[in-house]
Formats: C-alpha cells, structure tokens, sequence
C-alpha cells in the first residue's frame, strides 16, 4: 500500500519555470522518506504538490491518503497577533515545557514559534505527518527530542515524509538526480 | 432618559456593530490586513459617492443610508477593491507604495464628482464621518442583529478563527482566506454607510492594535479588552449626545476609543 506515487512527473514553478523532471518515487505506508537535495530543488513545492495546494506540474500522481498533519516552513515574517504562545499550542512536549506557554508570539524567537508549531502537529495525532525543515531554528537539545518523538511516531506504523539537511538514519531520496 | 428612549434602538446598534469590528480587527491586523483594510474603507467611500452621482444624473434623489445606494455602491466597492488585489499581485513588493497612490487617486476621484455636482456633498461627509442617530429604526435593527450574530458566530468558531490566523502570520504560503475577505467587506460597508469611515477603522483597528503594543499574554485577555474598550466608548460617546447635540457621535465614541486605550497602554508601561 503506498501513501503517493509519482510516475514521470514533472514539477513547475508558479511563472513555468522546470524544477523537477522525469521523478518516479513511492511512499509506502508506515514509512518515513527523507527528501534532500540543495536549496530551491523544490523540495517544498514538491510537498505542495503532493497535498494538492500547488498544481503546476506534469505527469501522473497518485494520492492514497484521507488525511495529514502539515508544517510548513515558518516565514520571515514577524507575525502581528496579540496571542501568546498558548494560543498556538497548550500542549507541553519535553522540547516545548509549559514554561513557554506565556510567552507573547510577536516577541518569541524563530526556535519558540518552531517549538509550538511542532507542538500542535505532533497533538494532531494523524496516520501521515509531512514536516518541511522541522529542524530549522531549534538548538541541539531540541533536535534530540523531536528526533526521539518521531522515531516513535514511526516506530507505531505511522508514514512521516519530511525535508531538510538534518540526517535522520531513515530512507533517503535526494531530489538534485531529477533536476534539470 | 428622554434620549437614551428615542435613541435606543441606535446606541444597540452601535453598540453590538464595535464588538464585531473589533473582533474582524484583530484577525484584520493579524493576517496584515490593516492597509488592504484602510484601502477599503476608502474604496466603499468612492462607492458611496460614485452611486449618489448615478443616481442624482438621473434625477434619483437618494438620503444616505441603506438604500437602493447601498447596493450600487457596494458593487462599485467590490469592483474597485478587486482592481486593488488584481494590482497587488502583480506589484506585491511595492505593496505600501501602490496603496498609497491608488488612495490618492480615489480621493481625487471623489472631489471630482462632487466639484461636478455639489449636491452630493452630504454623501461624503457621512460617509466620511456618520452619525449613529441618524440612522432609522430599521437600519439599527438590522445592523444590531447582523453584528450579534457574528459575535455568536465567531464564539462557536474562535478556533478556527485562530488556526487560519496563526497560519498565515507564520506561514509565507497560506493565502488569505476568502471568508475573511467576505467578512470584511460586509461589516465594513454596513458600518461606512452608517457610521463613516472615520468610526469603522478606529474600531476595526484601533483597540486590537493597543492590545499588540502591550504584548496581552493570550488571545482570551486581548479580545476581553478589545470589546471591552469598543463598547465602553460607543456607551460613554452616546451619553456625550446629551452634553452637546452638535458633535457627531462617532466624533465623542472615537475620542473616547482614544483615551481609554491610551489610558490602559500607559498604565501597563508604568506597572511594568
């Protein structure tokens, strides 16, 4: 059972430009797939692609699952909510104590925002995970703990597809083999 | 009393409509929002002046307020605020500067049609700064009910609300929600052709923004505030009616929107 396939697919950017051509690539279920490749391969426009928020491409691709959890890449952006870190999540993960609830969202740093997002998608509990660059912003201390709650996560039979230059000892499929 | 029992239908009205902007407002400012909303405001505005012109070139006198103009000028806003989004993605990184010029534009739009015909000046100044007690019994009833049940919309939804923010406050790739938009344009243009521009963007924005500044320590301590700051000031703004029947109300209600706020952001500075 695969949770996607793609079959001479071939991904595009939003102005037409070719990022990807010719990728065959399969996702079994209870798998964990750990897309690599250099910085504008379109690893995260591939993801895009794969849950449908992004169309430009060619090719054949198949989806066989009902429903995820998603983290996207957090932006530059410094956010304007007048919410604390609760907000986002109030559900403590050793990487993210209920010390940090309090702390005002426009004033966290880049690690805190990362720390309540993996947070609220760890607390979805869903069958398949897809974390694009879960490890961007978080010290050493951190990414030992999420890299212990994900190895649980698949240990339990669960899919996770994931991106970035973190290795996690899992399947690897690098992404630059398929670029133009 | 004698007022507050002619005019109660209107301070309801006012009343429930700045809890709804101001809830519309912190999600407003949250998804970066604040100009397109500023831009708007302005686009209902030229909307609002445009239709009185139509209809007063074909001899269809119209009073301002929820009438046949209202429907005219709504389309026209729409159309307008669609050209507006249309531009900004096309020049999404001179964003602040096209808002800024097309405002000007639109202003000068206005002053045309009001230089060519003077009879619809009325029109631009309600619609820049309305009064809540001109507005009829039925208009107050609508905009009342309207407003009170977005409030229990957006209580039953608060965490949807929530979620589509954070998403995209954080995230660059989530795009605005259309019914955020939908929300906006609604409350917005029924609050612009009774109130003015003037009354819906300081409740809209004001009171969420003071809320940023004070770095509130969770959502439940902001939107308390928020509607406690908006409906204190259309209470105490409506009893200034009684001091002075020449000042507009929403003149008193956003002078009062303004020390409040300034009150409250000053003493949390200083009990810090």
């Amino acid at each position: 059972m695969s949770v996607f396939e793609l079959k001479d697919f071939s991904l595009f950017t939003a102005s037409g430009n070719v990022l990807l051509k010719d990728v065959n690539l399969k996702m079994r279920k209870g798998e964990a797939l750990h897309l690599v490749g250099e910085n504008g391969v379109g690893k995260s426009t591939l993801i895009l692609s794969i849950l449908n928020k992004h169309q430009a491409y060619a090719g054949e691709l198949t989806r066989s699952f009902n429903s995820y959890s998603y983290l996207a890449q957090l932006s530059n952006k410094n956010p304007k909510l007048p919410i604390a870190l609760r907000d986002v999540s109030s559900v403590e993960y050793p990487f993210y104590p209920k010390s940090m609830f309090d702390i005002a969202l426009q004033t966290a740093s880049g690690g805190e925002r990362k720390k309540a997002m993996l947070s609220r998608v760890f607390a979805e509990n869903s069958d398949f995970m897809i974390l694009d660059e879960p490890f961007n912003h978080l010290d050493q201390k951190s990414i030992v703990l999420v890299k212990e709650y994900l190895d649980n996560y698949i240990k339990s039979g669960r899919s996770l597809l994931i991106t970035g230059h973190t290795d996690l000892g899992h399947r690897k499929e690098d992404l630059s083999k398929w670029t133009c | 009393m004698d007022m507050l029992s002619f005019y109660w239908p209107n301070l309801i009205a006012g009343f429930c409509l700045s809890l709804a902007l101001g809830l519309i407002g912190i999600h407003t400012i949250a998804r970066n929002q604040a100009l397109d909303s500023f831009v708007l405001g302005q686009e209902l505005q030229s909307g609002i002046i445009f239709s009185a012109f139509l209809l007063n070139v074909f001899d269809m006198h119209v009073d301002h307020g929820l009438h046949s103009e209202s429907l005219i000028s709504l389309v026209i806003a729409i159309t307008l605020h669609l050209s507006f989004i249309w531009m900004l993605k096309k020049y999404n990184l001179i964003r602040l500067e096209v808002s800024l010029v097309y405002v000007f534009f639109l202003i000068a739009i206005n002053n045309l049609f009001m230089s060519l015909n003077p009879m619809i000046e009325s029109h631009m100044v309600n619609s820049m700064l309305g009064d809540i007690v001109t507005a009829s019994k039925i208009e107050s009833i609508l905009i009342s009910l309207f407003s009170a049940l977005f409030v229990l919309f957006y209580i039953k939804q608060r965490k949807v609300f929530l979620k589509e923010s954070i998403d995209i406050a954080l995230f660059s790739e989530e795009k605005q929600k259309i019914s955020h938009q939908i929300i906006l344009v609604l409350f917005m243009s029924l609050s612009v052709h009774i109130l003015g521009l003037v009354f819906t963007l300081s409740m809209l924005l004001m009171a969420p923004i003071f809320m940023l500044l004070t770095h509130m320590k969770n959502l439940n301590y902001s939107i308390f505030y928020v509607l406690l700051f908006n409906g204190l000031s259309v209470l105490i703004g409506f009893s200034g009616l009684g001091l002075n029947d020449r000042i507009p109300t929403s003149v008193m209600i956003i002078m009062v929107l303004t020390m409040v706020n300034l009150l409250f952001f000053f003493s949390k500075r200083i009990l810090k």
